[in-house]
């Protein structure tokens, strides 16, 4: 008898080698689905809306009675939709759930390397940055990573508020300000004041970030909120170089609730 | 069943992993490349869609390659509608009957519609007799009994050849 399977496996091949894959486009296909990659609003709404109003009524009532309150109101982006990390940033993750000599391992964050996403960019001190997050199983439930080659971390659970801020030395205000760029391995002066401050926010109990000025003024960073399994909030603000003196600088970031009032803050010293 | 992960991350790493065989498969059935990868990437986005009427019941990948099977299969039934009714003829030629070829590619060409999906499946995709069954929405012994009787009648072509 005849064995046919490796003739059919060659002339098949023959007849139509495995394609390049060159054209795959996860984000492509995200975008047919109706989801943006940059935001969680549907854009199949748009496509299909005679459909849509006619279950709107009912679909709303659902959804509010699911929805947390938070995420009535804001933009969230979907965790699960955004593009994968490459391996280089997942290694940085790997790095953070290496604890220092000593520490009981029951402290590892346990953060989920190969399921890190990128969430947004930034431009800090002149130089665009990534800010990519995963999912962690330990005493944190995320880890943040900005890079490449800036900083990293797990905020605690108990924390409504996680802050990280960079500083110079102050310039003197009498003298013109200057453009500040990253050192590649830049230090942390014990007594400067911050160039840059990132953090993240927990979505269940923060819904506004305020940034005090030693001024009296105050800004509300952008904050880029992400879907479950990390619930939280992102913010990065790149503090203005003709703030960064010792008569004015940033002092504190806060942290609000829905109601406005304050659940968190951290107080900058130096300057 | 549990998951580890949200079912569109697991749709994401099927994506990633398999795409080439996906577009291949859709290549066979629509014959070009440009339309097929369109095929793959509407099978794909109609999966993240649809993603809560996957049951559960098979291996994901099979339910991903029965949609995208049939978006291919929806794309060629667009096409053929639009075009002049001579065009279409020779599609369907070119897709049903064998014509003036010979050997394994006209043996291809001859297979029913259900048939030649499950040959593509199963040499393209390298899926077993299970995951093909879940994809075409057939018992696994209909799979079965649809390669070997395909095979057979290949073997009978070519004993008849070298007679």
């Amino acid at each position: 008898m005849i064995d046919v399977e490796p003739l059919i496996l060659s002339e098949l091949e023959r007849m139509r080698p495995l394609p390049d894959g060159g054209r795959a486009d996860w984000s492509d296909v995200l975008r047919r689905a109706g989801l943006r990659t940059g935001y969680g609003r549907s854009v199949l709404l748009r496509r299909r809306w005679p459909l849509v109003a006619i279950g709107v009524t009912a679909v709303l009532a659902a959804i509010l009675a699911v929805t947390p309150a938070w995420a009535l109101v804001r933009d969230v982006l979907p965790f699960w939709g955004q593009p994968s990390a490459p391996s280089s940033v997942k290694v940085d993750f790997s790095h953070l759930n290496r604890l220092p000599r000593g520490l009981p391992a029951g402290m590892s964050p346990h953060a989920v390397s190969g399921d890190a996403r990128e969430i947004e960019q930034a431009t800090i001190g002149g130089e665009t940055k990534t800010l990519w997050v995963a999912p962690a199983t330990g005493h944190s439930h995320f880890c943040w990573v900005w890079g490449p080659h800036l900083a990293g971390g797990c905020p605690s659970l108990a924390e409504p508020l996680g802050v990280m801020f960079m500083t110079i030395p102050p310039h003197d205000p009498s003298q013109p300000a200057q453009t500040t760029n990253i050192p590649a391995h830049s230090g942390y002066p014990e007594h400067g004041v911050p160039f840059w401050v990132t953090g993240s926010a927990l979505s269940s109990g923060v819904s506004d970030v305020v940034i005090r000025f030693s001024d009296g003024s105050s800004v509300h960073p952008h904050i880029v909120w992400v879907s479950a399994p990390i619930n939280a909030g992102f913010f990065a603000y790149d503090i203005p170089s003709d703030r960064q003196s010792s008569e004015d600088h940033a002092t504190a970031i806060e942290a609000y609730d829905g109601d406005g009032k304050l659940v968190s803050k951290q107080t900058i010293t130096g300057g | 069943m549990a998951r580890s992960k949200p079912l569109i991350a697991e749709i994401e790493d099927v994506y990633r992993r398999r795409y080439r065989q996906f577009l291949r498969v859709a290549i066979a059935v629509l014959g070009d490349e440009a339309t097929a990868h369109d095929a793959v990437q509407d099978g794909f986005a109609q999966a993240l869609r649809e993603q809560s009427s996957f049951r559960g019941e098979g291996p994901l990948e099979a339910w991903v390659w029965r949609v995208v099977v049939n978006a291919s299969l929806a794309a060629r039934r667009r096409r053929v509608a639009r075009q002049e009714d001579s065009e279409a003829a020779e599609v369907a030629s070119a897709s049903g009957h064998a014509a003036d070829e010979s050997g394994v590619r006209a043996w291809v060409s001859a297979l029913p519609e259900r048939q030649r999906l499950a040959v593509y499946l199963r040499y393209y995709a390298d899926l077993d007799y299970r995951a093909i069954a879940e994809a075409l929405d057939v018992e696994v012994g209909t799979v079965s009994a649809t390669l070997s009787s395909a095979h057979q009648a290949l073997r009978q072509s070519l004993q008849e050849v070298e007679r």
